[in-house]
C-alpha cells in the first residue's frame, strides 16, 4: 500500500525548442484599434512571430482595408481568419490556435484594443528558455493600465495607473480570481497543448479559466517590468468598449456561474469535501462575525472617547469663559490704580 | 614595435618642460592620460571591449559584463574606503564581481590584455622622458590605479618607456588624489622633483604643497561619458570619437567652422549609415517606390541617403519635399472642415499658442493679415502683436473673432489647399504609387495630412523617421503605417531619453539652411515654387553652425560608404543599436566642446517660429523660475551641464544638481546623473 506522494515538484517540465511566437488578434469592428495592435506587434524588438488576425464576424472590408496597409512590414507572416457567425470570443481565439498549435512553440492572445512594449516578447520568450525555467508552463509581465478614449478616427489617453501582479503568482491567488490580464502573458504551446482549447461554453472570463488550467499544468512566471498595456474606454457603449468595462454585470453572472461549476466539479468527484467545504465556510463566517463584534466594540470605545473629548472641551470653553469674566471684573480697577500708583511716583 | 599616438608634437610644451630639465634632478610622470593615453573615448569603455570579447568567446552569458564590471568597482571602492583604505586593487574588484570563478578570472586575465591592447604612448611625454635619462635625470612615473603595479609596469615598456618600477596606489596603498603618495615619492628620490600630469588636484596642486613643482598637461585627458549603457554598443562611437579628439588637438586652434564639422563627422558616421541602411531594408521590404525626405529635418537625411547611394542597386525615388505643417495642415483642414464647422486638428492648428505667439502670428497662419478681421482683432487686443498667452483674454476672442469670421477663412483655406495641392501634384505625391515620407518624426501629424490630401483610392503613403512618440497614436489611424528607427510609440520617454530629450537639437542638426515653408506660388514657367517664412535667425545659424556639422556628416557617410570603412570604424560594425549609443554619448553626456557648441543653437518651437530661443541662458537665482526655464528648455540636459560648469563653488554645483535630479531623473538614471557629481 502507497503510504505517502511526493508533492514537490510536480510542475510539468516544459521545453520549447523553437522560437515562434504565435500571436493571436481577435477582432470585430474596430478598424482603429487593429491598426494599433498590428502596430504594437510590428514595433516589437523580438521578429520570430506569426500574427493570427480572427475577424470575429466583423465587416470584411474594413479588416482587409487595414491589413492591407500592414501586410508588406507584417513580411507576410500573418493569417487573416474572417468567421461568417461568431460564436465568442474563446471560439475565436480556438479558430486561430487550431492553426498556430502546429505552427508555433508559444502562444500569445493580444487582444485587437491592448498594446506591448516592443520589449515584451523578447523578455518573455527569454525567460521561458531560460534552462532554469522548465516548471514555468507561462510567464507574465507587470502591465500599465490606460484609460482612452475615441474621438473620431482619433485614441486619446486620459490617464494611466499602474496594474499590479504579484512578485510571485500562486495558484490559490489565481483560483480565486483571474490576476493575469490577457495581454500580458505568453503561454508555452507545450503547455497550451495539454490543457486543451479555450473553454467555448463560457461567454466571458475565458482567460480566467484558461489560466487555472495552465497553472495545473506548471507555474506562471513574473517578469516584473511593466511591458504590457491594458487599455481601458469606460466611457464607450459602441463596439469600442471593454468587454470588462462594458460587461460589469455579464462579468460578476458569470463569475458566480463558474465558481458553481467549480464546486460543482469538486463535489461530483468527491462529495465527502462537502464537509470540509461546510466547515470552512462555517468557521469563515463565524470568523466574521467574531471580527465583526471586534470592531463593533471598538467602534462603540471610539464613540466614548470622542462624547469624552467633548465634553472636555466644553469644560475648557466654559472655564475659558469663567476666566475671561473675572479678568474682566478685575480690569477696570486695575486700569484705574495704574494713574494712582503714577500719581504716587510723581509726588514720592 | 613601440605603439604611439601619430601626431605633431606641442613644441611649446617641450620648451617649456625642457627648460625645466636642468633645475630638477628626478622628472616624475603620471601614468595614465599623460605617459599612456587609450584609443577609447572613456577609460571605462574597457569594459565594454572585455564584454565584446566575452561575448566573442563564450555567447550571452557575457552580456552585461562591462556594467557589472563597474559596479564591482563601485562596490570594492565603498568597502575599501570603509576600512580606511585610499585605494582598490584589481584583485579585490573582481572579488566583488557577480559571476562564476572561472568567469572572473577570465574577464580579469582579458581587461588586462585590453588595457595592453588599447594603450598607447604619449610623444611629447615618451620624448621627454628620453631627453631627462639623456641628460642623466632620474624618471619616476607615479600613478592613481587599481591594475597591479607589475601591469603598469608592462604597459610602460610596450610603450616604448625606459622605466623602473612605477609607484602605483593599488600597490603603494597611498594615492596621488588624497596626496599621500607624495610624502613616499619624495623621500625615495632625494632632490628637486619636476611632476607632470593630467589631473589638477592630484597631479598639480597637492605636489605642490609639498614643494614638487608641477606641470599640467591635457592634451590626451579622456572624457568620462555615462550617456549610453555601459555595452558594447558603445564601442564604434568611443574609438572614432577618441581617434577624431586627438587628431583635432594635434591641430593649430580649431575654427567654429571646423569644429562643427568634426562634430558632424562624428555624428554622421556613427548615426546616420545605420538608419539608412535600416530605411532602405524597410523600403525594400514594403515595396516603396519613392521616398520623399520631408523639409526641414529631412534635409540632412535625403543628403545622406544621395551621398551615400545605397539606392543604386535598388529603383527607389528619392526627393526632398517642400512642405510644413503652416502648408499641409490647412488643407488637410479644409479637406475635413466646413465654413461652419472646423475638425479638431484644424482647431489645434487654428489656435495653438506658446508664450511668444501673437495675435499676427496666428493670424498669418490662415493667411488673413490684411484682411478685414484684422479691425476686429485689433479691437478685441490692442494691437496685433499682443502676445496671446499673456493677454487677459487669452485665445477666447480670437476663437470667437476666427468663428464668427468663419466663411473668410475658410476661403482663404481653400486657397492654401489648392495652392497646397498643386505642389503636391507636381512633386508626384498625389499619384497611385507606393511611397514613404521620412522626417527625424515624433507624431505623425504631417503623415496624417499628406494622406487626407491624397485621393481616397490611392494607398496610403508610409513614414519611416527616427522617432515616434506615445502621442502619434492619435494620428495613427488616418496616418497610415508609421515606423521608427530609435524610439517607438510604444515606449516610454525613459527608454529613449537620448531623444526624448535632445528633439530640437536634432531638428536644427537636420534642418536645410531655407527657413519653413508658408506656401506655394506658380512661377512664370507655371511651376509651384515654395514660399519661405521670414527667418534672419534661423539662416544664420545655418550658415555659421549647421551647414558646416552637415558637411562633415555628409562627407563622412559617402567615406564609409564608398569604402565601407572610416577611421577606425567599419561600416558593418554600425547598427540602430550602436547609432542610439552614440547619440545618448553625444547627447547626454557632452564633453566641454560639445556642450559649448550644441548649447549655442537656437530652436523655434512653434511651427510659425514666433520664438527663437537659444539653448544656453543664464542661471537665475531664483529656484522656481530656473525650474521654469528648464521645463521649456529644447535641451535640458545642456542648460543644467551650462550651469553646472559656470558654478563656482560647491553649493551652487548643488544646487544645479538639485535641479537636475528633480527635472531629468523621469528620464535618466543615477548613473546618467552622475555627471552632476563632478
Amino acid at each position: 500500500m502507497r503510504m505517502y506522494f511526493s508533492i514537490y515538484p510536480n510542475a510539468i517540465p516544459s521545453y520549447s525548442t523553437a522560437d515562434r511566437v504565435g500571436i493571436i488578434i481577435r477582432t470585430k469592428d474596430r478598424p482603429i484599434l487593429l491598426s494599433r495592435a498590428l502596430s504594437s506587434v510590428l514595433n516589437q524588438k523580438y521578429k520570430n512571430w506569426k500574427v493570427y488576425i480572427v475577424n470575429d464576424c466583423g465587416d470584411r472590408a474594413e479588416v482587409e482595408k487595414v491589413v492591407d496597409q500592414y501586410k508588406s512590414a507584417l513580411n507576410y507572416s500573418y493569417r487573416v481568419i474572417h468567421r461568417i457567425n461568431s460564436y465568442g470570443m474563446e471560439s475565436a481565439s480556438n479558430a486561430a490556435l487550431k492553426e498556430a498549435e502546429k505552427e508555433c512553440d508559444f502562444l500569445c492572445i493580444h487582444d485587437d484594443d491592448d498594446s506591448w512594449h516592443t520589449l515584451f516578447l523578447e523578455e518573455c520568450i527569454s525567460f521561458l528558455k531560460k534552462n532554469t525555467n522548465t516548471r514555468f508552463a507561462a510567464v507574465a509581465t507587470q502591465f500599465t493600465m490606460i484609460n482612452e478614449v475615441i474621438s473620431g478616427t482619433s485614441v486619446y489617453e486620459t490617464s494611466r495607473s499602474e496594474g499590479f501582479l504579484p512578485e510571485r503568482l500562486r495558484f490559490s491567488d489565481m483560483v480565486e480570481m483571474n490576476r493575469v490580464p490577457p495581454i500580458s502573458i505568453v503561454f508555452r504551446m507545450q503547455a497550451v497543448k495539454a490543457v486543451g482549447y479555450f473553454n467555448e461554453f463560457l461567454p466571458v472570463l475565458g482567460d480566467w479559466d484558461f489560466h487555472i488550467r495552465i497553472f495545473q499544468y506548471g507555474d506562471i512566471g513574473v517578469i516584473p517590468q511593466k511591458l504590457a498595456y491594458y487599455h481601458h474606454r469606460p466611457k464607450t457603449d459602441s463596439e469600442y468598449g471593454n468587454t470588462v468595462q462594458a460587461g460589469v454585470d455579464k462579468h460578476r453572472d458569470n463569475e458566480v456561474l463558474y465558481e458553481n461549476a467549480m464546486v460543482r466539479a469538486l463535489l461530483t468527484e468527491h462529495p465527502s469535501y462537502m464537509a470540509i467545504l461546510r466547515i470552512l465556510g462555517k468557521r469563515m463566517s463565524l470568523e466574521r462575525e467574531e471580527s465583526k463584534r471586534e470592531f463593533d466594540s471598538v467602534m462603540d470605545q471610539l464613540k466614548d472617547t470622542n462624547r469624552q473629548l467633548s465634553q472636555l472641551e466644553d469644560s475648557m470653553r466654559e472655564a475659558r469663559t469663567m476666566v475671561s469674566e473675572i479678568l474682566e471684573e478685575l480690569y477696570e480697577p486695575w486700569y484705574k490704580s495704574i494713574f494712582k500708583r503714577r500719581k504716587k511716583c510723581v509726588n514720592q | 614595435m613601440n605603439k604611439i599616438i601619430p601626431w605633431a608634437v606641442d613644441i611649446d610644451f617641450m620648451a617649456q618642460a625642457e627648460a625645466m630639465l636642468p633645475l630638477v634632478d628626478v622628472l616624475s610622470l603620471d601614468v595614465f592620460d599623460t605617459a599612456l593615453t587609450r584609443t577609447v573615448d572613456s577609460p571605462i569603455d574597457v569594459f565594454a571591449e572585455v564584454e565584446k570579447r566575452l561575448f566573442q568567446h563564450y555567447g550571452v552569458c557575457a552580456n552585461g559584463f562591462a556594467e557589472k564590471r563597474e559596479l564591482a568597482e563601485q562596490k570594492a571602492r565603498r568597502v575599501r574606503s570603509q576600512q580606511g583604505y585610499e585605494d582598490v586593487t584589481l584583485e579585490l574588484i573582481y572579488q566583488n564581481l557577480d559571476g562564476s570563478e572561472w568567469m572572473r578570472t577570465r574577464s580579469k586575465e582579458l581587461e588586462i590584455q585590453v588595457e595592453k591592447d588599447v594603450s598607447v604612448a604619449v610623444p611629447e611625454i615618451l620624448r621627454l622622458s628620453q631627453r631627462a635619462k639623456a641628460v642623466g635625470k632620474k624618471v619616476i612615473f607615479v600613478s592613481d590605479m587599481y591594475l597591479p603595479q607589475g601591469v603598469v609596469y608592462d604597459l610602460l615598456v610596450a610603450a616604448g618607456y625606459n622605466t623602473t618600477i612605477p609607484y602605483v596606489s593599488s600597490h603603494v596603498g597611498e594615492t596621488k588624489s588624497k596626496g599621500t603618495i607624495w610624502q613616499t615619492v619624495k623621500s625615495n628620490n632625494p632632490g628637486t622633483i619636476l611632476h607632470i600630469g593630467d589631473d589638477e588636484w592630484s597631479d598639480v596642486t597637492n605636489p605642490s604643497l609639498l614643494g614638487i613643482k608641477t606641470m599640467r598637461f591635457e592634451r590626451v585627458i579622456s572624457n568620462r561619458r555615462c550617456g549610453a549603457r555601459l555595452t558594447p554598443n558603445v564601442l564604434p562611437f568611443s574609438y572614432f570619437n577618441r581617434k577624431a579628439e586627438l587628431e583635432k588637438r594635434m591641430q593649430s586652434p580649431l575654427t567654429e567652422a571646423e569644429k562643427w564639422n568634426y562634430l558632424g563627422r562624428t555624428f554622421g558616421v556613427n548615426v546616420l549609415p545605420p538608419f539608412l541602411q535600416w530605411l532602405k531594408e524597410r523600403a525594400v521590404k514594403n515595396g516603396v517606390k519613392c521616398l520623399y525626405f520631408l523639409a526641414r529635418d529631412g534635409y540632412l537625411l535625403h543628403k545622406a541617403w544621395e551621398a551615400s547611394g545605397i539606392a543604386n542597386d535598388t529603383r527607389i525615388e528619392s526627393r526632398y519635399l517642400q512642405v510644413s505643417r503652416r502648408t499641409i495642415n490647412p488643407a488637410a483642414g479644409f479637406f475635413e472642415s466646413r465654413a461652419n464647422y472646423f475638425s479638431p486638428h484644424l482647431t489645434q492648428f487654428l489656435f495653438g499658442v506658446d508664450n511668444a505667439t501673437t495675435v499676427r502670428h496666428l493670424l498669418d497662419r490662415v493667411s488673413l493679415s490684411n484682411s478685414s478681421i484684422e479691425y476686429e482683432l485689433r479691437k478685441a487686443y490692442g494691437s496685433l502683436d499682443a502676445k496671446i498667452a499673456e493677454h487677459p483674454k487669452g485665445i477666447d476672442d480670437y476663437a470667437l473673432v476666427v468663428r464668427r469670421n468663419s466663411h473668410l477663412v475658410f476661403n482663404s483655406l481653400r486657397f492654401q489647399h489648392r495652392q497646397t495641392i498643386s505642389y503636391l501634384g507636381q512633386q508626384g505625391v498625389l499619384d497611385d504609387t507606393r511611397m514613404a515620407i521620412v522626417d527625424t518624426g515624433w507624431n505623425g501629424t504631417m503623415q496624417r495630412g499628406l494622406n487626407k490630401l491624397r485621393h481616397s483610392g490611392t494607398e496610403k503613403l508610409m513614414g519611416f523617421y527616427y522617432g515616434l512618440w506615445h502621442y502619434s497614436g492619435i494620428n495613427r489611424f488616418d496616418a497610415g503605417y508609421m515606423e521608427s528607427a530609435f524610439a517607438s510609440p510604444f515606449e516610454l520617454p525613459s527608454d529613449n531619453p537620448e531623444i526624448a530629450l535632445s528633439v530640437a537639437l536634432l531638428e536644427e542638426l537636420h534642418s536645410s539652411g531655407a527657413p519653413s515653408v508658408i506656401g506655394y506660388l506658380k512661377n512664370s514657367d507655371r511651376v509651384y515654387v515654395p514660399q519661405y517664412q521670414d527667418a534672419p535667425e534661423e539662416v544664420k545659424q545655418y550658415q555659421d553652425k549647421v551647414q558646416h556639422f552637415q558637411a562633415g556628416a555628409i562627407d563622412a557617410v559617402r567615406t564609409i560608404f564608398e569604402k565601407g570603412q572610416y577611421g577606425p570604424l567599419k561600416i558593418n560594425d554600425l547598427t540602430l543599436d550602436t547609432a542610439k549609443a552614440a547619440l545618448a554619448q553625444l547627447l547626454l553626456s557632452p564633453n566641454k566642446e560639445e556642450l559649448e557648441l550644441l548649447g549655442s543653437i537656437g530652436h523655434a518651437f512653434m511651427f510659425d517660429h514666433s520664438t527663437f530661443n537659444p539653448i544656453n541662458r543664464d542661471q537665475p537665482n531664483d529656484k522656481d523660475l530656473a525650474g521654469d526655464l528648464i521645463d521649456r528648455n529644447d535641451w535640458k540636459l545642456g542648460l543644467l551641464r551650462h550651469w553646472h560648469a559656470k558654478a563656482t563653488n560647491a553649493e551652487e554645483r548643488k544646487v544645479v544638481r538639485d535641479l537636475a535630479t528633480s527635472k531629468l531623473d523621469v528620464y535618466m538614471s543615477e548613473r546618467q546623473l552622475r555627471q552632476f557629481w563632478v
